[in-house]
């Protein structure tokens, strides 16, 4: 194992308003290859990546990473990662950051250029990074991954932020770095997204972390509310394949994407103070018609729909869309 | 604009004195403003903690950023300070003050050590609320630095004796050029550990 993690129990750090991620006596191992993380921020799977990154030390028990307790400052040439939030130096022009990572981690000369070319991003080469949007920053972090002889590659969400052309290229860099021996660590909320990377599968909920995906991924969000044309006016374009359905007393939107279907309406519905009675996940797969609406962006009344939706999928009691936390994720509607 | 103002002081300095311009208008503003500047052109506005991150994600370790930023650090405030103190022996200097050679060399070295004390009390604040403990450094070593017990853990009181002014304290100036070189390493050290250690 190139990873492991014995017993580990850590806090991570908390964003405003969200719940401290947590990890509760965690023994795993991450080998060769891509390894997907599923569940929310909350839940542990982007604190699994600090922890490796050695950003977070754990509470108790330990965390090793290519043998070395994780933190160690050997391990900062072996180690690149993607956070979600991340910065590149300030000053710079994004080939002197990839010249400068180039130096720290690579053994032969290489040439930064090729993998920004091979990322499809290459007029970004002479920019300062300051003038480099978010999604660029990442970008640049992960050529650097691609273009260096760093062993482990650590990405926060890694659908987020790019356009369906640039991940493309960004699913057959990670790819093409897990094929070289090299241990990929992703983090994401969206089941989808790693049904998408593919390779192992890891669960994480309440701080727990288990085998295989989280069961009964879902389908669309329903919403409850008064202000049903107000929604609709304000949900603007969606996903080509999203399909919306009104009743008398709510709107339901399916996609592919739900995960990011589920933060978009979330953040819809915030922006446009939009009082709902309810806001609640579609199960995919069952077709009974029981409910349990969950707590509301915008209102704290909460009551079972009487819905007369002709759609064949049912609400379930799952996370609220705070908890999946609008903070991460685009503020365009989700590529489809 | 800071070179505006160290040149302003050597003019003031015909009227109140060399010894007056550097241990009462060089120490109490100049420098320290001077240094703040440089420092705030090193770290940006995120904090040392976020630099010493952002090198991180370019493979550097955390310790060796942080290391590299308290040299830098260091090197640029110790070579401003000596510059900015030179500059106001020149020009500020009279015949009622001692010979300018002489001024000169001792000059050099108290500029050099202030503007490096400085540097690396600023490299500190830059640890502390995301950059923003600069700032209250800054203000603590202009109110309470000059006078009192805190004359002692901060660097203006002990430059301002160097420079021929009022002790910090009472303490002797080889106490005070010896606290300012402590405090310039003890600063450093413990930014260099707030900027490296995990969460």
């Amino acid at each position: 194992m190139i990873i492991t993690f014995d017993r580990v129990v850590a806090r991570g750090v908390a964003r405003k308003g969200e719940v401290t991620p947590q990890l509760r006596a965690v023994t795993l191992g991450f080998a060769e290859g891509i390894t997907v993380i599923v569940g929310a921020r909350v839940s542990g799977g982007p604190l699994v990546l600090d922890l490796i990154s050695g950003r977070v030390r754990p509470t108790q028990g330990a965390v090793r990473v290519l043998g070395m307790p994780a933190g160690d400052n050997e391990l900062a040439k072996d180690i690149a990662y993607v956070p979600i939030a991340a910065e590149l130096l300030a000053g710079l022009t994004v080939m002197e950051c990839l010249r400068m990572s180039l130096r720290m981690r690579s053994s032969a000369p290489r040439d930064p250029g090729a993998a920004l070319e091979r990322l499809g991003v290459s007029a970004l080469a002479l920019r300062r990074t300051e003038t480099l949007t978010p999604g660029e920053h990442r970008v640049v972090l992960l050529s650097a991954a691609l273009a260096t002889d760093a062993r482990i590659v650590l990405m926060e969400e890694p659908c987020n932020w790019f356009d369906t052309r640039a991940l493309t290229k960004i699913m057959e860099a990670l790819r093409s770095i897990a094929s070289e021996g090299r241990a990929v660590v992703l983090a994401t909320q969206s089941a989808l997204d790693a049904t998408r990377i593919g390779g192992r599968a890891l669960r994480a909920l309440g701080g727990m972390i288990e085998e295989g995906l989280p069961e009964q991924p879902f389908a669309g969000v329903r919403v409850t509310t008064e202000k049903r044309r107000e929604l609709l006016e304000a949900l603007g374009e969606l996903p080509a394949d999203a399909t919306v359905t009104t009743t008398p007393h709510d709107v339901t939107i399916t996609a592919s994407d739900a995960n990011a279907l589920l933060r978009y309406v979330g953040s819809v519905l915030a922006k446009a103070g939009i009082d709902v009675t309810a806001f609640e996940k579609i199960e995919a797969t069952t077709t009974s018609a029981s409910t349990t609406p969950t707590s509301t962006p915008t209102s704290t009344s909460t009551s079972t729909p009487t819905s007369t939706s002709t759609s064949t999928t049912t609400p379930t009691s799952t996370s609220t869309p705070t908890s999946t936390s609008t903070s991460t994720s685009p503020s365009t509607p989700p590529s489809s | 604009m800071v070179f505006a103002a160290v040149i302003g002081l050597s003019a003031g300095a015909k009227s109140t004195g060399l010894r007056g311009a550097l241990s009462v208008s060089f120490v109490g503003s100049a420098l320290p403003f001077l240094s703040y500047a440089a420092i705030s052109g090193i770290v940006g506005e995120k904090g040392l903690g976020a630099v010493v991150w952002s090198f991180s994600l370019m493979g550097v370790s955390r310790r060796r950023a942080a290391l590299s930023l308290l040299v830098a650090a260091l090197a640029l405030g110790a070579l401003l300070g000596l510059l900015s103190a030179e500059i106001v022996a020149v020009l500020g200097h009279t015949a009622m003050d001692p010979p300018l050679g002489r001024d000169l060399v001792t000059t050099a070295w108290v500029g050099a050590l202030g503007g490096a004390a400085y540097a690396s009390l600023f490299l500190l604040g830059s640890s502390f609320w995301k950059g923003a403990g600069r700032g209250v450094l800054l203000a603590m070593d202009w109110v309470l630095g000059g006078s009192g017990f805190f004359a002692l853990l901060l660097p203006h009181g002990h430059l301002r004796s160097l420079f021929g002014g009022e002790a910090a304290f009472e303490v002797s100036q080889r106490v005070s050029s010896l606290s300012l070189i402590t405090l310039t390493v003890l600063m450093g050290a413990w930014a260099v550990r707030r900027a490296t250690r995990a969460t």
